[in-house]
């Protein structure tokens, strides 16, 4: 336990002293602020905001376009990296389990994303400063709803930023792989189609647009996100141990 | 070395498919509705459907469908801009959604938006029947269906000529969905008796009845079209609307009979209706204390184009603050602002009547009002100006059951209830046949939908804009230049 500490305390420095991350985190609130302050002139928003949170977090373009490609951007070191500088077979044999390797990365990675999402949090206590009338419970329901999106993100980031050395593969991979467990489900979410049932079951939008940002919050949404987040993390662990099974 | 490969590939596999595996079982079991739990976070506690809704649509049989239609049909909402239908098709969708889980499976949920498939669109508006405004509708496997029509789940405020939008107040999806799902679930849903026998206008008219017949459905009720009240077909509530000729000996017994055992009447006579049909329903609603007054409502209105001596001035504009406030049919109306628009009304009065009776008058004019008698549409020497009663209900006290309380609502005008008039005192009339149907028991059901409007001034603006897009990035790049630099160090 005392190992896995050690790496998880490792691993949020060497994010927190990685220019990389800042930039990432620069653009991201750069990106959400600009979003933030068109929507903020916009007529429906005026009249209510109160819709805002849903587009923050939930309707908004910019977070659907956003959100699948940024995880793998930050994770995409934590794994390729190693692999790269050929640092990774020495973590592996050193006296910590591989699962707490991964675990730790994946934390390190959860903690520094918590601070991209504050940022949008933060904007919503700028807006209240200057005495917009905000519904709290609404605001940090989908808070909580694009954490849980991000808790998987990162998952899928980290999955594809262990098969290998290349940093392109490890961020192309996972946003790829984060768009499609996005829009896969919306396509097929439709009336008629044979895998409409199983479609809407992973429908993430729809979770969001339908849950969190309007605060309901349901069991299912709930553990789905950690659940698939967990199958992604067992993934990463199999893809880094497989190749002892074989002598 | 490649047997290794081999080897190594299938035990991944093998432990990715069973990891996989696992995880799609446990989502499996925990998507089905009756292992899901549901939270309701937000500040009013109204996020989601009812106890009472997600009851009553779990007592539906299996295979009842919810299809709603979310496409901005009515213009006029639209003017000035869109507040209305992104914030509603939200909070139906919300709703919807939440409903379909808490019914435990029993409702399948079909949602068209404006970007569906035409061909979907067809298919399903054939299929229901759907009718134009209507924007949502169960329907049971039996052949049990309620539609239910914008207006009917929604208010809002009109648009206004200095150019604000028309805004979404209260809405009442919840309350129409509960008291949908237990008729629907009892089978049991009220039939109207629409009298046809008398010169009223036609029901399958789109300038006639028609317009009125889909309400009267959309709001639960089944029609029938009766030729008088003798009939011998069964309903529940008696609409009789323009009646141009006197009934005969049978009918008029049937009415009186129907009147005297307190069942519920909705009656809308005009300005033309003739001297013998006025007295016969003033003698029949006598113990009402309902009366039919003489005269054509005129109300002058220079500033909106209605000056004395023209027709214009027949064309009533009912403010909210006309309507009575305390019964059940305009409550809303009145708490919620919304003005109805009425044309060619008779007076009515509140006179005589037993004490069983309670009567209320739901619309008067303003005190400017005079009813005139020779056509000229100015006031004349014998023509006061005065507040008159267009609409008016009079209920029994003592009886309990809304069926035999005598509840009684009648309207000084038939042309408002025809064809394209009827979208001007639609709320008026769909509250009437909901208290006519005893669908007041639970209070209307609206939830407020709080709007926390934004005022900025400019500079404040343009603050908040700095600090979101130049302050908090550039402070961000600022530190990463700062790290960058230390490392270089």
């Amino acid at each position: 336990m005392r190992a896995f500490r050690a790496l998880l305390i490792r691993e949020v420095w060497s994010l927190s002293v990685s220019p990389f991350s800042y930039v990432l985190l620069g653009f991201w609130f750069l990106l959400n602020g600009i979003f933030f302050a068109y929507l903020l002139a916009s007529e429906p928003i005026r009249a209510d905001v109160d819709v805002l949170p849903q587009y923050m977090f939930g309707s908004g373009v910019l977070v659907w376009l956003l959100l699948p490609a940024f995880p793998p951007l930050l994770t995409l070191r934590l794994f390729a990296e190693e692999h790269r500088l050929g640092t990774l077979e020495p973590l592996l044999t050193a006296p910590i389990r591989d699962i707490e390797v991964v675990l730790a990365k994946y934390l390190a990675a959860c903690v520094f994303f918590l601070v991209f999402w504050a940022g949008v949090l933060l904007q919503f206590v700028v807006l209240g400063s200057f005495g917009a009338n905000l519904d709290w419970n609404l605001v940090l329901s989908g808070f909580y709803g694009a954490l849980m999106i991000s808790l998987l993100f990162l998952a899928t980031g980290l999955w594809a930023s262990a098969w290998g050395g290349n940093l392109l593969f490890a961020a192309a991979g996972g946003a790829a792989l984060n768009f499609l467990l996005l829009f896969l489900p919306v396509l097929f979410d439709q009336q008629g189609n044979p895998l409409q049932g199983i479609a809407h079951a992973m429908n993430i939008p729809d979770m969001v647009d339908r849950g969190f940002t309007v605060g309901l919050i349901d069991s299912y949404a709930l553990l789905y996100f950690p659940l698939l987040a967990g199958l992604f993390l067992f993934l990463t662990w199999v893809r880094l141990v497989s190749r002892r099974w074989v002598p | 070395m490649n047997a290794r490969r081999f080897r190594l590939g299938m035990l991944t596999l093998l432990a990715a498919g069973a990891g996989i595996a696992v995880v799609v079982t446990l989502l499996s079991v925990l998507v089905r509705p009756e292992a899901r739990l549901r939270w309701d976070l937000s500040s009013g506690g109204q996020a989601g459907v009812s106890e009472r809704t997600a009851e009553a649509l779990a007592n539906l049989p299996e295979g009842t469908r919810a299809v709603a239609f979310l496409r901005p049909e009515d213009q006029r909402l639209r003017i000035n801009g869109n507040l209305v239908y992104p914030r509603a098709f939200a909070r139906l969708r919300a709703l919807l959604e939440d409903a379909r889980i808490r019914a435990r499976g029993k409702l399948e949920l079909v949602v068209l938006e404006e970007f569906s498939s035409p061909v979907d669109w067809t298919r399903w508006e054939d299929e229901l029947e759907r009718e134009p405004l209507e924007v949502l509708i169960l329907d049971v496997p039996d052949g049990g269906r309620r539609k239910f029509i914008f207006n009917e789940l929604f208010l809002a405020t009109d648009p206004t000529p200095d150019g604000r939008p028309a805004r979404l107040t209260q809405e009442r999806v919840d309350s129409a969905l509960g008291d949908a799902a237990v008729r629907l679930a009892s089978g049991e849903a009220l039939q109207a008796g629409i009298v046809s026998g008398y010169g009223q206008p036609r029901l399958d008219a789109d300038r006639g009845l028609r317009p009125l017949v889909q309400l009267i459905r959309s709001e639960g009720l089944d029609t029938i079209e009766v030729s008088g009240p003798a009939s011998e077909e069964e309903f529940d509530v008696l609409v009789v609307i323009g009646q141009t000729a006197p009934f005969q000996a049978s009918d008029l017994e049937a009415a009186r009979n129907w009147i005297h055992a307190g069942r519920p009447v909705l009656l809308a006579l005009g300005p033309t209706a003739p001297v013998e049909v006025l007295q016969q329903w003033n003698e029949l609603l006598g113990e009402t204390g309902l009366q039919f007054g003489s005269g054509l409502v005129c109300e002058a209105r220079p500033r909106a184009g209605a000056p004395p001596g023209t027709s214009a001035v027949a064309t009533l504009d009912i403010a909210s603050g006309q309507l009575s406030g305390q019964h059940p049919v305009t409550q809303v109306l009145a708490d919620s602002g919304r003005a109805q628009g009425l044309l060619a009304a008779r007076p009515l009065r509140l006179e005589g009547g037993s004490n069983a009776y309670l009567r209320t008058p739901l619309m008067l004019t303003t005190g400017d009002a005079w009813a005139d008698l020779d056509r000229d549409y100015a006031p004349g020497p014998g023509e006061l100006r005065q507040s008159f009663p267009l609409a008016a209900a009079a209920e029994r006290w003592e009886a309990q059951e809304p069926s035999v309380a005598g509840r009684t609502v009648v309207l000084g005008s038939v042309i408002s209830l025809t064809g394209p008039r009827l979208p001007f005192v639609q709320e008026f009339t769909s509250g009437a046949l909901r208290w006519l149907a005893g669908q007041d028991a639970a209070p209307s059901g609206l939830v407020s939908l709080t709007s926390l409007p934004l005022r900025l001034e400019r500079t404040d603006q343009v603050r908040i804009t700095n600090i979101l897009t130049l302050g908090i990035p550039g402070l961000t790049l600022l530190v990463a230049l700062l790290v960058y630099w230390r490392r270089r160090r």
